[in-house]
């Protein structure tokens, strides 16, 4: 849709200009394609927004204060902690206050939670804590966070004691979820599944719509035929409707990675279509190419044509598109994961954490569920960033 | 106009072909992987009798009933393979002499008493008879599982009589459900058409005539924004917003107290209810129509018979609603045919999250509750509108543009 941005055309111009006065090309294609890129800022944009969101997917384990299912059984739906810095005028460094799940009694008989704020107790934060062990990608055990928080202290630094029965309290930045467990911990694990489904499920469908695209343009005929009839069944079922049935197929008692891939080969399955009925037009008119009749000429196998010289041709292409696609897998698995169909708890994804904000009282009194809904929206902006940037410098559109 | 009509709707015959055949074999799919068993709730529920479940296997080709009489040649039968074509279950044989009752599995004592009596007994799956019974003819009935396609064409020659099952889940006919529920979906549908349409249309106009002014750039910015917003988490934010102010009902089509006043405010209610679910689907749907439209009048206001109706001095208002728009307005209606498609699909979410009694909605309980019957029809009739939307949408681009001609 987006024509080439100002910058792109400037940098075309300085080239032409230099070319008309008979220098030598001051950059290589592949320098070109760099500098346009570089000069696209929502691009840069894009790229920096992806940065951020898959390097704390990668380092979740370290990043969190908590492990991905570690709860608290009283702290359901716990608000995100306070941080101060002065204790009564004076400064402590960052800490936050205790703070106190209170049953209280209403007029109707019902019983509700209220906060307190115990001013008196202390939680100091620490950067590079010890915390929970875990074992960092799943190898290498470790016990470092980034931060956390130490035990209770009083406001002269001796260590304070709490009720009876009563649980230390813990960081939660962003907020705890239904069953006690820190939000912005099971976002960072969440980003594992979320970030990646999109990208997994890109490795299935573009082979199999390349492949089968490629076959459909290059014979033509009656395996056109069939194929396109197949691709085009598939594009008409509404996708949705599509993607829940298909979750009908999935077993009741997958383990988590085997829910995980088998959500990724139900996204791949919708997704082959599209690509393929776009392929083979591109195809359709590349076998009319000099340099495919002398491949066909040499006696080269028509397979090999498609996988060696028809696909190369169209490599820039297949990588813009399949950037501008991603973001549409990663909305599927949060849709699925959404309607409680894809990835299940005790996995942790950011579809699956929005679905608990599908109860709405839920949600009016504890807006910080709504925050993984953000995350997804980030995801998908990065992604269409990106990919509007690297199309406008691949200039895919001109080159197809 | 009429052949081409009939054309379109011919050639779009092996397409539902491969649709139905893709839906039919991804619920096969679901029997085999999932163990999802289409009669499992049947089964279960104690007034479902026998008989309604030995014909709803037949609707769904799971087996073909046959009839066979055996003149006895000895007091011994042993129903193992009883037709050629298929391996037969033992337990799914009834077996009875001519005239009398069929055979029924006794208790110890009684099969004893049974044969000494001058009956029947059934042991280890072979039926025993007392020795007079030899000569007489023993009427069986089994029925013989049905491979793939047998299943679908059964199952399809039904589907296409109006006869898609029964309902488990909703205990009603699936048909009468879907044509229910369509009524829902298309009433949203509809609703989001016209506000889409009433302001897409107008705002991509004064935004291509005032082209990089604030009013544009604000304006595609906040398109960008809604074009890649996620439905349904904007549907969780416009009814946090419902039900924060309370200025809007919390999901549902109809309020308790609506549906028993007269129809005005039956009809004002729905209005009502209407609202938070069309505004959400109409923010996407603006934000890619007012961009189209912008674009198309860009391209349009470039060309020279704009300029010639400029030179000789018609007003500029005359220039752009009775020439540019006109033009530029015609690729759009083709988008009309991807928006009703869009909007079955879209508005699934929309109707689950505002628990709208629409056909999304449901898929998803239909399919939470492994109703099968119900998702499959489900999925094809979706898909069924969804081609039909796109023969309309080529029908009034036709109507609306002399220049095209439909060929037959």
């Amino acid at each position: 849709m987006s024509t080439h941005s100002l910058d792109t055309q400037i940098v075309d111009a300085q080239e032409a200009v230099r070319a008309t006065a008979g220098l030598p090309a001051m950059t290589s294609t592949r320098q070109k394609i760099l500098r346009r890129f570089l000069r696209h800022r929502l691009a840069i944009l894009g790229l920096i927004i992806l940065t951020i969101l898959y390097m704390s997917a990668f380092l979740a384990d370290i990043l969190s204060p908590y492990g991905m299912n570690s709860s608290v059984i009283n702290h359901s739906h716990f608000p995100p902690s306070q941080l101060h810095f002065n204790h009564e005028g004076q400064f402590k460094g960052p800490f936050i206050y205790h703070v106190r799940k209170k049953l209280i009694m209403g007029e109707n008989g019902i019983p509700s939670s209220r906060l307190v704020v115990d001013k008196k107790i202390l939680y100091p934060v620490q950067f590079f804590s010890k915390g929970e062990d875990y074992k960092f990608l799943g190898l290498v055990p470790m016990n470092l966070h980034l931060f956390g928080i130490g035990s209770a202290v009083n406001a002269s630094g001796q260590p304070a004691t709490l009720l009876s029965e009563e649980k230390p309290n813990r960081l939660y930045i962003w907020g705890a979820d239904i069953q006690g467990r820190d939000i912005f911990t099971r976002l960072l694990f969440g980003g594992r599944i979320s970030l990646t489904v999109g990208i997994l499920a890109i490795f299935i469908s573009y082979p199999i719509g390349l492949l089968m695209g490629g076959i459909a343009g290059y014979f033509g005929g009656m395996v056109d035929n069939v194929i396109m009839r197949v691709v085009e069944a598939i594009i008409s079922f509404p996708s949705l409707y599509l993607l829940l049935t298909l979750s009908a197929t999935l077993p009741k008692g997958l383990t988590s990675i085997q829910r995980y891939l088998a959500v990724i080969v139900i996204l791949s399955f919708i997704g082959w279509a599209g690509q393929a009925r776009i392929y083979r037009g591109q195809v359709l008119s590349l076998r009319q190419m000099e340099y495919v009749e002398a491949a066909r000429a040499v006696g080269m196998k028509d397979i090999p044509i498609i996988i060696k010289h028809i696909i190369p041709q169209m490599s820039s292409w297949i990588i813009v598109s399949a950037t501008i696609s991603i973001p549409a897998y990663t909305l599927g698995e949060a849709a699925l994961s959404f309607l409680s169909l894809g990835i299940q708890d005790p996995e942790s994804s950011w579809g699956l954490m929005l679905s608990e904000a599908k109860n709405i009282v839920a949600v009016q009194q504890s807006p910080w569920l709504l925050i993984p809904g953000f995350a997804i929206v980030l995801t998908v902006f990065g992604f269409n960033f990106f990919g509007d940037g690297l199309r406008d410098a691949f200039d895919a559109k001109k080159q197809v | 106009m009429f052949r081409y009509i009939i054309k379109r709707l011919i050639q779009m015959i092996p397409l539902l072909l491969i649709i139905s055949l893709l839906g039919f074999g991804i619920i096969r799919l679901a029997e085999v992987f999932a163990g999802a068993d289409p009669l499992a709730q049947m089964k279960q529920s104690p007034t479902v009798t026998a008989e309604t479940i030995r014909r709803e296997k037949a609707r769904l080709g799971y087996e073909t009933a046959h009839s066979e009489e055996i003149k006895l040649a000895e007091a011994k039968y042993t129903p193992t393979k009883i037709s050629s074509t298929a391996e037969v279950a033992d337990d799914s044989i009834t077996a009875k002499l001519k005239g009398g009752a069929p055979l029924t599995r006794l208790g110890e004592d009684q099969k004893a008493k049974a044969l000494a009596e001058g009956e029947y007994r059934f042991e280890n799956n072979v039926y025993l008879f007392h020795p007079s019974a030899v000569g007489k003819t023993l009427e069986l009935e089994y029925s013989t599982p049905n491979g793939f396609f047998i299943r679908y064409y059964k199952w399809m020659s039904q589907f296409i009589k109006g006869d898609m099952g029964e309902s488990y889940y909703f205990k009603s006919p699936v048909s009468s459900l879907i044509l229910s529920r369509l009524g829902s979906t298309l009433i949203l549908g509809v609703a989001t058409l016209i506000v889409t349409w009433l302001v897409a249309v107008p705002l991509g106009i004064y935004l291509a005539v005032r082209q990089y002014s604030l009013v544009d750039q604000i304006s595609s910015s906040i398109s960008y924004f809604f074009m890649g917003f996620p439905d349904f988490f904007l549907a969780i934010i416009f009814l946090l917003f419902a039900a924060t102010t309370g200025w809007f009902p919390i999901g549902e089509m109809q309020s308790i107290k609506a549906a028993q006043s007269s129809l005005p405010i039956q009809f004002l209610d729905l209005l009502h209810h209407l609202v938070l679910p069309t505004l959400t689907l109409s923010m996407i749907s603006i934000a890619t129509l007012q961009r189209r439209m912008r674009a198309n009048m860009l391209d349009i206001l470039g060309e020279e018979y704009i300029k010639t109706a400029r030179a000789k001095g018609l007003p500029e208002k005359k220039v752009i609603y009775k020439h540019a728009v006109r033009n530029a307005i015609n690729p759009i209606i083709t988008l009309l045919g991807f928006e009703v498609a869009g909007l079955i699909s879209g508005a699934a979410f929309v109707e689950i999250i505002f628990s709208w009694p629409g056909l999304g909605n449901m898929m998803l309980q239909a399919l939470l509750g492994t109703d099968l019957n119900l998702v499959m029809a489900g999925l094809i009739i979706s898909t069924v509108m969804l081609l039909l939307g796109n023969l309309l949408a080529d029908l009034l681009l036709a109507f609306a543009d002399p220049r095209i001609k439909l060929e037959a």
